[in-house]
């Protein structure tokens, strides 16, 4: 199971038709990285992990909505990281929003660290994201 | 532009979203249409086809409609909405693009400018207004953390005055004023630092701002209780966790919750007077 889920060219076919990459991470795990411009008020996919999770986001003029739901019947927790969760609002500049995985895979646990850069161009209506998930075997 | 409409079984729209998302590149409107329904919209220059949609979905999609747009948000905005937010059936908060309100609605227009809060996108503001619809109007209203004007413009339409509102940020205060001679409001607007210097009270006390703005409205409701003129203060801002501890610096102050709302992680209260 963690050989499929890790594997980037299932990976890259998932997302093709959001122009997803993704690569293998040096020291072992699966890189997925996307970008997208979404208008306000819509919901749209910015990454697709196969079989553990797809991330929607739903950008609002005060708000975002965040969405991981899950593709897989693995048991999995996630938790945001607190210090950046006013990073969508964040005026000053470009701040990301990151989030945590721990899935339980039928042969191991499997990390994944979702990081979230976004810039609002409120001329468009619209948000830009950047966005990345790391995915590789926890720490011992 | 291309626009696209369908409808899925509101029961099975996250299922169906799973095979139909991968294939939406510039992502869907939701709005559900009747009870058992979500009507999906998305617009793009080159949508995927009804079949290739239908085909990973598995089923046919259901009232399927698709249309040229214009590109221009503005424009789309103006046919078709997407940026309205409508409380209690009773007040409309919108940007100036979007259509307005149906009659018998109070319509609220607010631009957004001067990195001011209160567009009617987050549940805080939707939470105070739809908590402002269950009084009825008994004097003066001031709005504290006032962002755009929604909540002093909310309640000057509503019938509360006079009104008036204070921000710290005098980008949104520019804003607000703006926002209040567009809707025809008369408020007293003032840049001023909450969390710092003095601040106006009235009979109605509007205050979606963080804790520590609460803190010290909790102390100014507490100094002015000899003469005690507020009858009521909604409050918002907090996430539950917050409410409560915002909810005992009111209590010391003499005030109670006499209703609460929560929605999307954020919590609202109106407030008492304790044994009113």
């Amino acid at each position: 199971m963690l050989e499929e889920v890790l594997d980037p060219d299932r990976a890259a076919a998932a997302g093709a038709a959001l122009g997803q990459l993704a690569c293998v991470l040096p020291q072992g795990g699966l890189l997925i990285s996307s970008s997208r411009l979404v208008e306000f008020n819509v919901r749209a996919t910015i990454l697709i992990a196969p079989g553990l999770f797809r991330l929607d986001l739903t950008p609002q003029e005060e708000t975002l909505g965040v969405i991981t739901r899950p593709l897989g019947g693995h048991p999995v927790r996630w938790r945001a990281e607190q210090t950046t969760w006013d990073g969508y609002r964040d005026a000053d500049g470009v701040a990301p929003l990151e989030l945590h995985a721990l899935f339980e895979l039928s042969d191991g646990p499997l990390a994944c660290w979702l990081h979230i850069l976004s810039f609002t161009d409120r001329d468009a209506a619209a948000v830009h994201f950047v966005a990345k998930a790391e995915l590789r075997a926890p720490p011992p | 532009m291309r626009r696209v409409s369908f409808r899925l079984p509101a029961d099975e729209k996250e299922e169906l979203l799973d095979a139909l998302m991968p294939l939406l590149p510039n992502g869907v409107r939701e709005r559900t249409v009747e009870d058992a329904a979500i009507e999906l919209t998305t617009v793009a220059a080159a949508p995927p086809t009804r079949a290739a949609l239908e085909t990973a979905a598995g089923r046919v999609l259901a009232a399927w409609e698709e249309r040229d747009v214009p590109a221009d948000w503005r424009q789309r905005r103006a046919r078709f909405g997407g940026g309205a937010f409508l409380v209690g059936e009773r007040v409309l908060v919108r940007s100036p693009w979007d259509p307005p309100a149906a009659a018998g609605v109070v319509d609220l227009v607010l631009e957004r400018a001067g990195g001011g809060f209160g567009s009617g996108s987050h549940a805080t503001t939707r939470m105070c207004i739809e908590l402002l619809l269950g009084l009825d109007p008994v004097g003066g209203a001031a709005d504290l953390g006032c962002g755009l004007g929604t909540l002093a413009i909310a309640a000057g339409r509503l019938g509360w005055g006079p009104v008036v509102a204070v921000d710290r940020m005098g980008g949104a205060v520019a804003a607000a004023r703006e926002n209040g001679a567009r809707n025809g409001v008369e408020v007293a607007w003032e840049v001023l630092d909450l969390e710092s210097a003095q601040f106006p009270l009235a009979e109605l006390v509007l205050a979606n701002a963080p804790p520590p703005v609460h803190a010290r409205v909790a102390d100014a409701l507490r100094a002015s209780s000899a003469s005690a003129r507020t009858r009521h203060v909604i409050v918002s801002g907090v996430v539950p966790a917050e409410l409560d501890v915002v909810a005992e610096d009111y209590a010391v102050a003499g005030w109670t919750a006499s209703a609460s709302l929560v929605e999307d992680g954020w919590a609202a209260a109106l407030l008492e007077p304790a044994g009113a």
